[in-house]
């Protein structure tokens, strides 16, 4: 095996990457082992540094960091020896993870421990800071992080509340007004406005001087300025790269007498013997231009040059035609682009327009603001700019200055995903870095494998940090850039296969936005077949979908049937969109298949019926839900069951269900009926008093609900069931109207769980995306005619793209309704906006073909004309293979091997149907029984067995509470000072009374006023001889606020505080004080005898207790008495 | 003297304290709940001994302790209580302006407080342990404002709880408090400098014995990793049943974690899923130590509706919620047509405002049957309508509309303990807050802050069942088996306290400042739990939230890898789950019912509208359940128009304009461009008063007579087709009795507009579409708009009244979408009059197909146009695709736009 010692060819540079000293840019295409490299290098300087917080890690996944800390910690404390096969890598990283420990010695236990190794998310990271220095970054001093859900509900919300306040505004109020306007240029669509206030909302990084403008001026030129400023500066530099382009190619170079030889014809009189310049008034130029070298119906350049086309008689065509044929594709594009313009980007109309939006947004984000300090929360934007805040304060926090003095070495893993302000932010940390110092810094990716735009990924910072991070300012510290070329993971052919047509068409010049390096295979790798391209044609698209569908699944089910042990199938999509089809016929064939985030949850028809169930039970007036809730799983009545109910008198369905199922002799088909209506009834009941989500957990048990769900869509269902109840239970609000709201607003972007019979499955449907990461052996990669164009709004109502050459952005918005032509800044924005996203899907298919080891297998529709030729169509992978391998496709049916690199090519238009296999089901085992357990004994407490007071009030419940509170308080003040009195302790005067009395609740001036009252009350008693008596300190036994317990009876203990008990030598005797008085107007006496009455059996229980206790028998030796201490008076039973 | 013992196991260190404690000798335990236990067992060992009474150890927490203490000296100062202390702080954040930053809210008074009690607890509350060097201006500003908060608590007589161990020092130096002969101290390993302070004071004076324990590794029996948090659960849970079958007694098994807070929702509902209910008539299951906090309970929430309305803009969402409410009797004992009230705002799209949604009441409703709720809710938003007020008459007038509105209503078990406590945090509010003046919402905050300190028990009992509780609660405690979950790095030791309002040195001094420190307490908590049972199951999930996670450190052994996929594969202790026996007993090939539905024979009305006929047309099942059986949807109140709502107004407006306006031209013969803008501009005006506040609206009116504006656009094209020879022959116009062979029904219907040329005998019938145009393959092949060649027959049979000789028939749309130019156009199709026949006489004959459908009773979904792919057809706006059952195939689209 000689791959296993013999090196890949760029070991020299792995080690290169681990210089503790040296900062390094690492390029790390798809299967190069990257991660190993940052392995090794953190533990390279985690046997460096003192402590392991002078190193920082950033990821952009929780699941990059967990991964990598998991390592880290297996490296370091996973201690058995290295089997045989140990690789040379895994050798040496044991190595470096054996000097981890030299280095730190004794305090490896503590010092090397999971939590301290600091690895985190970029997020991560900024809400550690955020948390240790709140009030400098302007953020709640504890705040929980919004993740998307939760922050789009909040958006929601936020635009709700906006109208609801802008409505109740004054008609002149300039906020309103600006809403009514915006409202009116959208066909007043409220709908699409609110979708462009949180589009926007979550975009309001990249807003800032529009934000900041709004903040300043209301003066509409300033914002026409603003977006001339911005016509401009993405205007100029796609003139000068046209300007360039046409300079540099053919015609270019023989431009003037191109000039002279037109000169007498029409487009001879527009055009100049210069190439225009770049400024908006050389628009017309350039227009003239593309007019001269474009056809005016299709925009392509002109084959024929005649009289008729603006040319003058007898113009050279032959010479001419092929030159202007060989136009750059760039050039002819801007050339294109330019007819559209005009030479101003926006009209004051809409610098008018943008403003009032602009000012919605601000008020919206305002709304949005005090949406987010009412919960204390966080969104990932405020969660940058308040991480950005903190790291830029002028006078550095003390958390600043700790962080700065520790940190001595920052490690970023797929870099090429790096935001703008994620790259400020990395800029903040480093800064005043010098070289040399011992500080370092390594960025680790792959430009190639950039596809996150809509995360803000910016995959131009990967390449503009080469040689340090363009920070601006001072000199960066330097970086050395490295790349690695080894691929472990895919065949030679693979690799070859891929380095040719990337190389070569799909990524050629940095057409994905990134140079595309060769990559090579490790050594020893194997050659591998050739990749596959099947296409389909049929009668329509639909048609030949399905058949492209089919035979995936066919090709899948074949190729699992050969599959070794461990190796996997990933059939990869380009967009989540196409996942139902093909998991049909996946499924139609028998297949079970893996599914990560696949169908929506509110696809699942069981899901429908529970949610609509909740719905019902929430809202009993809603006639729909209810008849729905009829038809469930639970039980579906027929429509005939339900036109009775329907036609029940009563105002609300659970009124008529009750009437129905009360008629007297139900028909046969109703059978079913009473058993449901009841299980309603008794759920609705329930709702506000119990969470929604336990009581429909109860109703699905009740009327054996699972069974049915099993029925209708397997475990499948019972799994999606499941959880809806749990995004249910997540959405308890405490009210059920709010519960549902939020549940339904969750329900629409939750996706249905993975099958259960797919979890051991080898094949796995995922998007590329998801991929991202991961590797398969053989790799699925259908409709590859996908035109990710054709998946965008073609016009958003909103464009903020990114200015190329500058950290700035343009705003422009669609055309209102009434005009015809979008503005020239939204055309140019648009293009740009089409050009970033083409760029990416040409790295979306990058790695979704490099995610294969062994196998590649591509597929798609072929769109042929009436002739059978085959059509180009706009930017797709089919079409980028197309314009690689520039060949025709074989006869429908037959099979071509394509040349340079080979590819096996096939059409088809027919493919027969799979039959599914069944699986047989699990023999099941008998279920365990459960029984709850019995209390050892009942405790019970003799205070409880007078009655409850409210049982005899007459008063409502909520004014007896209030009124009670003093009384209640009289009495355990009273109870304790007489405590304390016989304890022999002095009488506590009014300012101790009256704070006892505030301590347990009342206010002060009720506190000053009962202290009064209760001293004297104390005073009295204590002038009682009888207690006074009682209570002396010389008492041969005595005890107060005695705990007792006892046994009452076998199964029960009771548990009580007796006030007093004492023996004088002759006799015992026991207290209980009531501090309680007759209402005014009331009897003493009838009062003293209805209390005694009421406390009688409580005493008595005490007696026991205390007889017992002391051995005294009969427990009538225990004379008993009631002492009232408001009037002294003690009433023995 | 001191004295310490150590233990090997909670069940050792409780029989040290049953043969110890008593009248001289005072316990101190680490949590109540070891106390409970130590008492438990003490009755059992009374009860065996044939006891007949016995006193109950005296076991104290030494909070409880010092408090107990602090009464019995009768101080002149009160120990302030959590609302107060906030109180007091929001009143010094007031006087002392905190460096610039947001706002502080009451989020800062209890993080303040929170600190302060952290440095008392520490001894650097005071100037004394400062540190020496400290750069940061929200120290200097936080030593401010605790100055500034003390000056205020002893201005009122009231101590704050992290002075009392000093104070109570001090009485103890003076000889005012008296102690018991021993003191037995389980369980406290890591002191506070106060803490310690205290009971070397108290060594001094009497003998204290530290009791801990030290648990035995051996005892972690399994270490095992499961995939997920969700699978770890499912697993422990099937261990717990497993054990409960060996016959282990319930309450000898316990199960825990660093954070239970994390793991208590999904636990909650895994065990009632496997167990059911905690408790039922056969005995106790399980028992969660810590019930929610009264903020969380449903009758908090529901009691604070009647100020929610207020404070929140009296929203329609709070009042329905009110008005369903179980809790509020006198809403419900007028049966349930408050909850009709809903339909009549939803109607109406009144969304907020007493007023309007009153209105909406009285509007759509028989007044007899709401006035009396309305009165009382007039009453009670009129009671409760206060720009500011104290904190004592909010809570009484809350109390007085809680009394008006009967609630709280059918009080159960579960909902005495939140109810008295609730009624409690009143007056504890008022106390707090005085007679500072507060806004409703401001009020609602607070007794939400409130609310949030209060924990209620859970429904369970400590001797029976089994044990769910928190790691820091298990000190001493004694099982036969213990399961914790979550051991993961992190989590123990979690990472340290962020305390933003200390400072670095002194984040070092107090416990869970630091890596270091937390990890100490972590070790501590760890060998407590070692202690707890003989048999201890340690698990940990191998990642949450995709997340990888590692091992807790303070474990450094085998860990074992386990799974419980519950929906894959049988287990026997999930197989007591219906759900999951449901999934092993699913059929093979599982389908959703067509509801093979029997036809169902059903009286049809004489007559009906065109838009029924429509209707039936497009799909008999949603004929039967809108038009027959009359369920209606319950409409969404979605902001902005609704589009139909929309429609009507603008053919109202235009109505009445040309009504008008017509006369106009009958008598001038003249067009007067000036004349027709005013009319209209007076039928708009006249439309859209009802609405004119609501923005809206605004804009409606503004893009029907702005610039431009769509009517005026409309206005040019009607002039233009005036001058062309066109006159309005009528608006609006009503027809019925519209028959067809074999109908079995007559049609009615409303023809929008008919024109007349009088010079080529044409008729034309339009039909106004404030939406998109059809196309004329739907309109004249495929009939999916039936309303065309309706109108076309019923001119034909006369059913409208045509004076002139008619020698072209035809009919199109008015389009009024948008004034661009294919949105606003009368569209005829350009086809003629014999077309126009033919599709009227096609209609007719489907109508026929349909009564005869109908009268059989067919009504079976039978959507036309059929769904297909992303198109839904006739089901698109339909709200009865759930009663129907109708299950069009999955979507398949090319592309998503
Ligand atoms: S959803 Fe479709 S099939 Fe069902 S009733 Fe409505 S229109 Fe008919």
């Amino acid at each position: 095996m000689t791959h296993k010692s013999t090196p890949p060819a760029d070991q020299a540079i792995r080690d290169q990457a681990l210089g503790p000293l040296e900062g390094f840019h690492l390029e790390a295409p798809a299967g190069s082992g990257k991660t190993s490299v940052l392995l090794a290098r953190f533990l390279t300087l985690l046997a460096r540094v003192d402590t392991p917080e002078a190193m920082l890690a950033l990821t952009f996944t929780r699941k990059a960091a967990g991964e990598l800390r998991a390592r880290v910690m297996a490296l370091l404390w996973e201690r058995h020896a290295p089997g045989p096969d140990a690789s040379p890598l895994e050798l040496r990283l044991r190595e470096l993870a054996a000097a981890v420990f030299q280095r730190h010695g004794d305090e490896a236990q503590l010092k090397l421990t999971p939590e301290r190794l600091p690895i985190m998310t970029f997020h991560g990271f900024g809400a550690q800071l955020l948390k240790l220095a709140p009030q400098e970054a302007g953020v709640p001093l504890s705040f929980t992080l919004l993740e998307e859900d939760e922050a789009r509900w909040l958006k929601v919300e936020a635009l709700d509340e906006m109208r609801r306040r802008l409505n109740s505004r004054s008609p002149r109020d300039p906020v309103r007004q600006a809403l009514i306007r915006r409202l009116v240029r959208l066909n007043n669509d409220w709908g699409r406005l609110a979708q462009e206030l949180s589009g926007l909302l979550s975009r309001r990084d990249s807003l800032g001087d529009f934000l900041d403008l709004a903040r300043v001026s209301r003066d509409a030129a300033a914002y026409r300025q603003l977006l001339e400023e911005r016509f401009q500066m993405v205007l100029q530099p796609s003139l000068e790269e046209l300007r360039a382009s046409l300079a540099g190619c053919a015609l270019g170079k023989v431009w003037p007498g191109f000039w002279r030889e037109l000169q007498g014809s029409s487009h001879g009189n527009l055009i100049l013997p210069e190439l225009p310049g770049s400024a908006p008034a050389d628009l017309s130029a350039w227009q003239a231009i593309s007019q001269a070298l474009l056809t005016a119906s299709q925009g392509e350049p002109r084959k024929r040059l005649s009289p008729k086309d603006g040319f003058p008689e007898g113009f050279d065509q032959k010479k001419w035609s092929p030159l202007i044929q060989d136009l750059p594709g760039t050039v002819v594009r801007t050339l294109k682009q330019c007819r559209n313009l005009t030479p101003t980007g926006a009209s004051a109309e809409e610098a008018a327009a943008l403003q009032d939006l602009v000012i919605l947004v601000g008020e919206a984000l305002s709304v949005y603001e005090q949406l987010c300090a009412r919960k204390g929360a966080l969104d990932f934007i405020d969660l940058e700019a308040a991480t950005l805040n903190l790291l830029f304060e002028d006078d550095p926090t003390e958390v600043m200055l700790r962080l700065d003095y520790r940190l001595k070495h920052l490690l970023v893993d797929e870099f090429q995903d790096t935001s703008l302000n994620q790259m400020q932010l990395l800029c903040r940390l480093m800064a005043g870095w010098q070289a040399g110092e011992g500080r370092t810094l390594m960025v680790v990716g792959d430009p190639k494998q950039s596809i996150y735009g809509w995360r803000q990924a910016k995959p131009r910072l990967f390449i503009a940090s080469r040689n340090g991070l363009p920070c601006g300012g001072s000199e960066p510290l330097p970086l050395t850039p490295l790349s690695l070329t080894t691929n472990f993971r895919a065949t030679r052919t693979l690799i070859t296969w891929s380095n040719e047509v990337f190389g070569a068409t799909v990524m050629k010049g940095g057409a994905a936005g990134a140079r595309f390096h060769r990559a090579e295979p490790r050594p020893g790798a194997p050659e591998g077949p050739a990749p596959s391209l099947t296409l389909f044609a049929g009668e329509s698209d639909l048609a030949a979908r399905e058949l492209e569908a089919r035979w995936l699944a066919r090709q899948v089910a074949q190729a699992r049937a050969t599959l070794g042990k461990d190796e996997t199938i990933g059939i990869l999509l380009f967009t989540r969109t196409h996942l139902p089809r093909y998991l049909q016929a996946l499924n139609d064939a028998g297949l079970t298949v893996r599914v990560r985030e696949g169908l929506k949850l509110a696809e699942s028809r069981t899901v429908a019926h529970l949610h609509n169930l909740a719905r019902a039970l929430t809202r009993p007036q809603d006639e729909v839900a209810w008849a729905a809730a009829l038809r469930g799983p639970w039980g579906p009545q027929p429509l005939a069951t339900l036109a009775r109910v329907a036609q029940m008198p009563g105002d609300l369905w659970p009124e008529k269900l009750r009437r129905f199922t009360a008629q007297p002799e139900p028909d046969d088909w109703t059978a079913a009926l009473p058993g449901l209506a009841e299980s309603l009834q008794l759920a609705r009941d329930q709702v506000g008093r119990r969470p929604l989500s336990d009581i429909l957990t109860g109703f699905l048990e009740a009327t054996g609900a699972w069974a049915g769900i099993a029925a209708w869509e397997g475990p499948r269902g019972v799994a999606n069931a499941r959880t809806y109840l749990d995004l249910l239970a997540a959405a308890t609000d405490g009210l059920p109207e709010a519960t549902f709201v939020k549940a339904d607003f969750n329900l629409q972007a939750a996706f249905q769980p993975p099958d259960p019979q797919a979890q051991a499955s080898s094949v796995e449907i995922l998007t590329v995306h998801g991929a991202k990461g991961l590797e398969f052996h053989q790799v699925f990669l259908p409709f590859l005619d996908w035109q990710p164009l054709r998946s965008e709004d073609k016009t958003p109502p909103f464009l903020l793209e990114e200015i190329p050459g500058c950290d700035l952005h343009g705003l422009a918005l669609a055309r209102p309704y009434i005009q015809e032509k979008q503005s020239s800044l939204y055309l140019l924005l648009r293009d740009l906006k089409n050009q970033r996203v083409v760029d990416e899907a040409r790295r979306v298919f990058y790695v979704a073909v490099t995610r294969a080891r062994q196998l590649l297998v591509m597929s798609g529709l072929a769109r042929l004309d009436k002739q059978g030729n085959w059509q180009s169509s706009g930017d797709s992978p089919l079409a980028w293979l197309k314009e690689h391998y520039r060949l025709d496709l074989p006869p429908a049916g037959s099979a071509v091997s394509w040349p340079a690199p080979e590819m096996d090519v096939e059409l088809l238009t027919a493919v027969p149907p799979l039959t599914g296999e069944t699986a047989s089901p699990p023999a099941l085992p008998a279920a365990w029984d459960f029984s709850p357990e019995a209390a050892p004994f009942q405790v019970s407490f003799p205070s409880s067995l007078s009655p409850p007071p409210d049982e005899t009030a007459t008063r409502p419940e909520t004014e007896a509470a209030a009124d009670g509170d003093a009384a209640r308080l009289r009495g355990v003040i009273m109870h304790r000072a007489l405590q304390t009195l016989a304890r022999g302790n002095p009488q506590p005067d009014t300012v101790s009374l009256a704070a006892a009395l505030r301590q347990e609740g009342l206010t002060a001036p009720a506190a000053a006023s009962l202290a009064a009252e209760i001293q004297a009350e104390l005073a009295a008693c204590q002038a009682d001889p009888f207690l006074t008596a009682l209570l002396a300190p010389d008492m041969p036994w005595a005890a107060s606020e005695w705990l007792l317990e006892d046994q009452p009876h076998p199964g029960a203990i009771r548990r009580g505080v007796i006030d007093h008990l004492s023996f004088d030598g002759t006799n015992w005797w026991l207290l209980d004080y009531k501090t309680s008085r007759p209402a005014a107007g009331e009897d003493w006496e009838a009062f003293i005898a209805q209390e005694t009455a009421k406390y009688r059996p409580q005493l008595l229980a005490y007696r026991q207790m205390a007889a017992k206790a002391k051995g005294i028998e009969p427990p009538e030796a225990i004379r008993l008495g009631i002492y009232f201490t408001a009037c002294r008076k003690v009433v023995e039973m | 003297m001191t004295a310490a013992r150590f233990f090997t196991s909670g069940a050792a260190l409780q029989d040290y304290l049953l043969g110890h404690a008593g009248p001289g000798a005072l316990g101190i335990v680490p949590h109540q709940r070891l106390a409970h236990q130590v008492w438990h067992r003490q009755r059992l060992a009374a009860l065996e001994a044939g006891r007949p009474a016995w006193e109950p150890l005296p076991l104290l927490t030494l909070n409880a302790w010092w408090s107990e203490l602090f009464k019995g000296l009768w101080p002149e100062a009160a120990l302030a209580p959590a609302l107060v202390r906030l109180a007091r702080w929001r009143q010094a954040l007031q006087t002392a302006p905190p460096p610039p930053g947001p706002t502080p809210d009451l989020a800062w008074a209890q993080a303040l407080d929170e600190a302060h009690t952290l440095l008392c607890r520490y001894a650097m509350a005071g100037g004394d342990a400062r540190p020496t060097v400290d750069y940061s201006p929200l120290i200097t500003w936080r030593r401010r404002v605790t100055r500034t908060y003390v000056d205020l608590l002893r201005q009122e007589g009231w101590l704050s709880p992290g002075e009392l161990p000093a104070y109570l020092t001090y009485a103890l130096r003076d000889g005012r408090i008296k102690l018991p002969p021993r003191v037995l101290v389980a369980g406290l390993e890591t002191p506070a400098p106060l803490e310690e302070l205290w009971l070397q004071e108290v060594s001094r004076r009497t003998q204290v014995v530290h009791l801990q324990v030290r648990g035995d590794l051996d005892n972690v029996r399994q270490a095992v990793a499961l995939p997920d948090p969700a699978q770890e659960l499912n697993w422990v849970a099937a261990q717990l049943v497993e054990l409960a079958r060996s016959g282990l007694p319930l309450h000898r098994l316990a199960v825990t974690a660093p954070a239970i807070g994390v793991y208590t929702p999904q636990l909650r509902r895994v065990l009632a899923e496997l167990l059911g209910p905690p408790q039922s008539p056969d005995g106790w299951a399980y028992n969660f130590s810590q019930g929610p906090n009264l903020s969380e309970v449903p009758l908090f929430q529901a009691a604070l509706l009647p100020l929610t309305f207020i404070a929140a803009r009296e929203r329609r969402e709070d009042l329905v919620s009110l008005l369903l409410s179980p809790y509020y009797g006198e809403v419900l004992v007028h049966g349930r047509a408050p909850a009709q009230w809903d339909r009549a705002f939803r109607e109406r799209r009144v969304d907020q405002g007493w007023d309007q949604l009153r209105r909406a009441v009285l509007r759509s409703r028989p007044p007899e049957a709401e006035t009396a709720v309305l009165e009382r809710l007039d009453r009670i938003w009129n009671s409760l309508r206060l720009s500011t007020a104290p904190a004592g008459q909010w809570g009484h007038r809350l109390r007085a509309a809680w009394q008006e509105l009967g609630f709280p209503r059918g009080l159960g078990e579960a909902d005495r303990e939140p109810w008295d406590r609730l009624v409690g945090l009143l007056p504890e509010l008022e106390t707090a807050l005085g007679s500072e003046g507060l806004k409703a919402g401001e009020f609602l905050e607070w007794l939400k802050i409130g609310a949030q300190r209060v924990i209620l028990p859970g429904p369970g009992i400590q001797a029976a069942g089994i044990q769910v509780l928190g790691l820091l609660e298990m000190r001493g405690l004694d099982f036969s088996h213990v399961f914790c979950l979550g051991m993961n790095s992190g989590t123990l030791p979690a990472p340290p306290r962020p305390l933003p309002l200390l400072s670095a040195a002194e984040k070092r001094l107090v416990l869970g400042g630091t890596y270091p420190s937390q990890h100490h307490f972590a070790a501590e908590l760890f060998h407590n739990l070692l202690g707890a049972a003989p048999n201890l199951t340690l698990t940990r999930p191998r990642s949450v939230d995709q997340e990888e996670q590692v091992s807790t450190p303070l474990y450094l052994g085998e860990w074992s890898q386990a799974e419980m996929p519950v929906l894959t594969t049988p287990n026997p202790a999930w197989l007591r789950s219906p759900a999951i026996q449901a999934v092993f007993h699913a059929p093979a090939a599982p389908a959703v019912p067509g509801y093979p539905d029997p036809p169902l024979p059903f009286p049809l009305p004489g007559e009906i509208s065109l838009t029924q006929v429509s209707t039936a047309l497009a799909c008999p099942c949603r004929f039967l359940l809108e038009n027959l059986l009359k369920i209606r949807e319950l409409p969404e109140i979605e902001p902005g128009l609704d589009p139909r709502e929309r429609g009507q107004l603008l053919h109202e407006v235009l109505a009445r304009f040309t009504t008008a306006f017509k006369e106009i031209l009958a008598t001038d013969q003249a067009w007067d461009q000036e004349r027709a803008r005013e009319l209209l501009q007076e039928a708009v005006r006249q439309v859209l008063a009802p609405s004119s506040g609501d923005l809206h609206w605004q804009a409606e009116a503004d893009r029907w007579l702005g610039d431009p504006g769509l009517l005026w656009e409309w206005l040019s094209l009607e002039r233009q087709r005036y001058e062309a020879g066109w006159r309005w022959q009528g608006a609006e116009v009503a027809f019925n009795d519209l028959q067809g062979q074999n109908w079995p029904f007559t049609l009615r219907g409303r023809i929008d507009r008919l024109d007349y040329h009088p010079e080529q005998s044409d008729l034309v019938v339009w039909d106004y579409k404030s939406g998109e145009i059809p196309k004329k393959g739907k309109v004249l092949d495929d009939l999916e708009e039936s309303q065309l060649p309706c109108y076309l027959l019923a001119v034909q049979q006369g059913r409208v009244p045509v004076h002139q000789p008619v020698a072209n028939l035809r009919a199109g749309f008015i389009g009024l979408k948008s004034p661009r130019s294919h949105h606003l156009k009368h569209e005829d199709f350009g086809v003629p009059h014999s077309i126009w026949q033919e599709a009227a006489a096609a209609f007719a004959a489907k109508v026929t197909a349909l009564g005869r459908r109908l009268t059989a009773g067919n009504f079976r979904p039978d959507p036309y146009p059929a769904p297909e792919g992303k198109k839904l057809g006739a089901c698109q706006y339909c709200p009865y695709a759930l009663v129907c059952g109708f299950a069009p195939a999955p979507a398949a689209e090319e592309e998503e736009v």
